[in-house]
């Protein structure tokens, strides 16, 4: 699956291909996507990044194929492991979902359930894509908090999350997306919302997880001194269109498209803009 | 939360419960049984002034019209009538604490005795509509959330607002009309058993129970089909509610991110619906079933007088209607004492449902 305009990545995880869809009954008005085309390199971080509106969440919705409901996808393709996601039924797509792609959403507390402890909700998501036994999926449960650096595990386990800190909060929802082991993980606005140093462990996190692992992440940002840190590849988005794909470097060094001059201006970051 | 609420329960919500903190566990049951019983003896002492300052005398109905005026004077010393309302009072309180509730003006029985009678026949129908009431309640919810705003919720919401806007009584008269006068498929409304059909030997006093215990499976099917209008009749009156605020607390749950979180995780929609999200929808639901419980078990007045229930329903409508002062209060004391005792239920219930209420 070639795209005319794919940049020079030998091997991309996930390559989406004239992402084209809307909300209404046709998906024709309003249009929120328009031949949105770009590639994740595997096992590095991306960014697409974009304002608010710029259809940069429903694409990474559409990847993970949970697209608010009035979203009718009227063209394209979502390439991922040599199927296209775009075509995929519910069922399929649930095998997927939590196994090889995850997500991690914007506020952490709240997108964990509150009624159920921290461990139930790691080993029920273990056990439903590996079937292994509850105490298997216990102790698989606790290695991934282990992994994400929460302390004093097996007390943790138990918790619910109303009885963490924002920081732990993001690190639980880490584990839970990491837990059945994913390829490629989607991290929505991963930061806001943390204190400064928090979000810096948080993302430090991230990359090494990332570097051990050979996980490829996308973050869905539009907080260019993240992307500036951490990320190799970035893809611009606005108003439902993608307006620049560039490695992280050159994007800040020589910015093509004078929508991102505009951006890397207004986040200060742009001394060379 | 509870504003959709008919028969509003006085159940703590949940932002109270949370403030609570601190203190000892048995203090907080100290606290709560000392509060039940000044609520038990606010309602008994209400009820008790009410009979008497508002009904009319007893005694001009247990006495012949053209009785001497010294007959009706033996009658009232009799019952205790004629002595001042304080002595009255101090006589029912003791006899009260002593378990004794007197001996109702029209069957001449004790109290008691007439209560835990008619008791069976009032929980056996209660139980059977709750049972029903809430599980179809809950189910129509959750699936009304799930197609919120389509042809089948508004369609579904017509029926439950049917069901709130009806009177009780009268939808038991229409039921008892179609299905027993037209149709003749289900037995007359007589109580019970059908005439001439012995009752099962007596294990826990409900009928059902008791002829599938004992294998009398005819038994067993004549008390069901005596049961099947008047339970529909309370039923409609527990599933509507409940199946109100268990649509709106699933429209809600559905809604959050926890939910966005299982779905994005790979779990069914089954899985999400009835696990992740309706867990979260809990509280309004239990609040809303502890008021149909409170509403079903008390013994629905009119529907049991509509079906001739042999419950206490009938046996407060005849203490009124009698001025039966031991009989009604014997029946207020027994609602007041059943909403208490629900209430100490709910408040445990929450702190299982919703692990923020727990200290």
């Amino acid at each position: 699956m070639v795209t005319p305009q794919a940049t020079t990545e030998p091997d991309p995880i996930l390559v989406v291909d004239g992402l084209t869809g809307g909300f209404g009954r046709t998906g024709e008005s309003p249009q929120v996507l328009r031949d949105v085309s770009f590639q994740i390199p595997r096992g590095r971080l991306s960014a697409i990044v974009g304002e608010t509106g710029s259809g940069k969440s429903i694409t990474a919705l559409s990847v993970i194929g949970l697209a608010p409901a009035g979203f009718t996808r009227t063209r394209g393709s979502i390439g991922f492991e040599g199927r296209d996601l775009a075509g995929l039924d519910d069922r399929q797509y649930q095998a997927i979902r939590g196994s090889r792609i995850a997500m991690v959403f914007q506020d952490a507390r709240a997108s964990l359930n509150p009624t159920f402890s921290i461990g139930y909700q790691l080993a029920a998501t273990i056990r439903r894509h590996t079937g292994v036994s509850r105490s298997a999926a216990r102790a698989a449960a606790e290695e991934a908090l282990v992994g994400v650096r929460i302390p004093d595990v097996k007390r943790r386990m138990k918790q619910y999350p109303h009885q963490f800190s924002g920081g732990m909060a993001q690190r639980v929802a880490l584990a839970l997306a990491l837990s059945c082991r994913p390829n490629l993980l989607l991290l929505d606005e991963p930061t806001t919302g943390l204190d400064a140093t928090i979000q810096a462990d948080v993302m430090d996190l991230i990359v090494e997880l990332s570097e051990r692992d050979g996980l490829s992440v996308c973050l869905i940002t539009h907080d260019l001194g993240v992307v500036g840190q951490h990320c190799d590849h970035v893809v611009v988005m606005r108003s439902g269109r993608v307006v620049e794909r560039a490695d992280a470097r050159d994007l800040f060094e020589s910015p093509r498209h004078p929508y991102t001059r505009q951006l890397l201006a207004a986040s200060e970051l742009g001394g060379h803009a | 939360m509870t504003s959709d609420a008919l028969v509003s329960l006085p159940v703590r919500g949940a932002g109270m419960a949370t403030r609570r903190g601190g203190g000892l566990r048995s203090r907080r049951i100290l606290g709560k049984l000392a509060g039940a019983v000044i609520v038990v003896w606010g309602v008994v002492t209400l009820t008790f002034l009410m009979s008497r300052v508002v009904a009319p005398d007893p005694t001009t109905l247990l006495v012949p019209p053209q009785a001497t005026q010294a007959h009706r004077a033996a009658v009232r010393h009799e019952l205790g009538l004629d002595s001042s309302l304080v002595v009255q009072y101090g006589h029912f309180l003791r006899n009260l604490a002593h378990g004794d509730l007197g001996e109702s003006f029209s069957t001449g029985l004790p109290v008691t005795k007439d209560l835990s009678q008619r008791l069976p026949a009032t929980i056996e129908l209660g139980l059977l509509a709750l049972v029903v009431g809430t599980l179809v309640g809950v189910l129509v919810g959750v699936f009304a959330a799930i197609h919120a705003d389509s042809v089948i919720d508004h369609g579904l919401r017509a029926v439950v607002v049917t069901g709130l806007a009806m009177p009780q009584f009268w939808l038991g008269l229409s039921l008892l009309s179609v299905f027993f006068v037209q149709l003749g498929v289900l037995p007359a409304p007589i109580g019970r058993l059908p005439v001439g059909v012995d009752p099962p030997p007596t294990i826990t006093h409900l009928y059902l129970v008791d002829a599938l215990l004992t294998g009398q499976w005819s038994v067993f099917v004549d008390s069901l089909r005596q049961l099947i209008l008047p339970a529909a009749t309370i039923g409609a009156g527990v599933f509507s509610p409940i199946a109100r605020v268990t649509r709106t607390a699933m429209v809600e749950a559905l809604s959050s991110d926890y939910v966005r979180t299982a779905r994005s995780l790979g779990f069914s929609p089954a899985r999400v619906h009835f696990i992740f999200a309706l867990r979260n929808a809990l509280l309004p639901i239990i609040t809303m079933t502890a008021n149909a419980v409170a509403f079903a078990l008390s013994g629905a007045v009119l529907v049991e007088g509509v079906f001739g229930w042999p419950g206490i329903g009938q046996y407060a409508l005849t203490a009124i209607q009698q001025s039966d002062f031991p009989g009604l209060q014997g029946f207020v004391l027994y609602v007041a004492v059943l909403y208490v005792l629900i209430y100490v239920v709910v408040d445990i219930l929450y702190t299982f449902a919703d692990p923020r209420l727990r200290r």
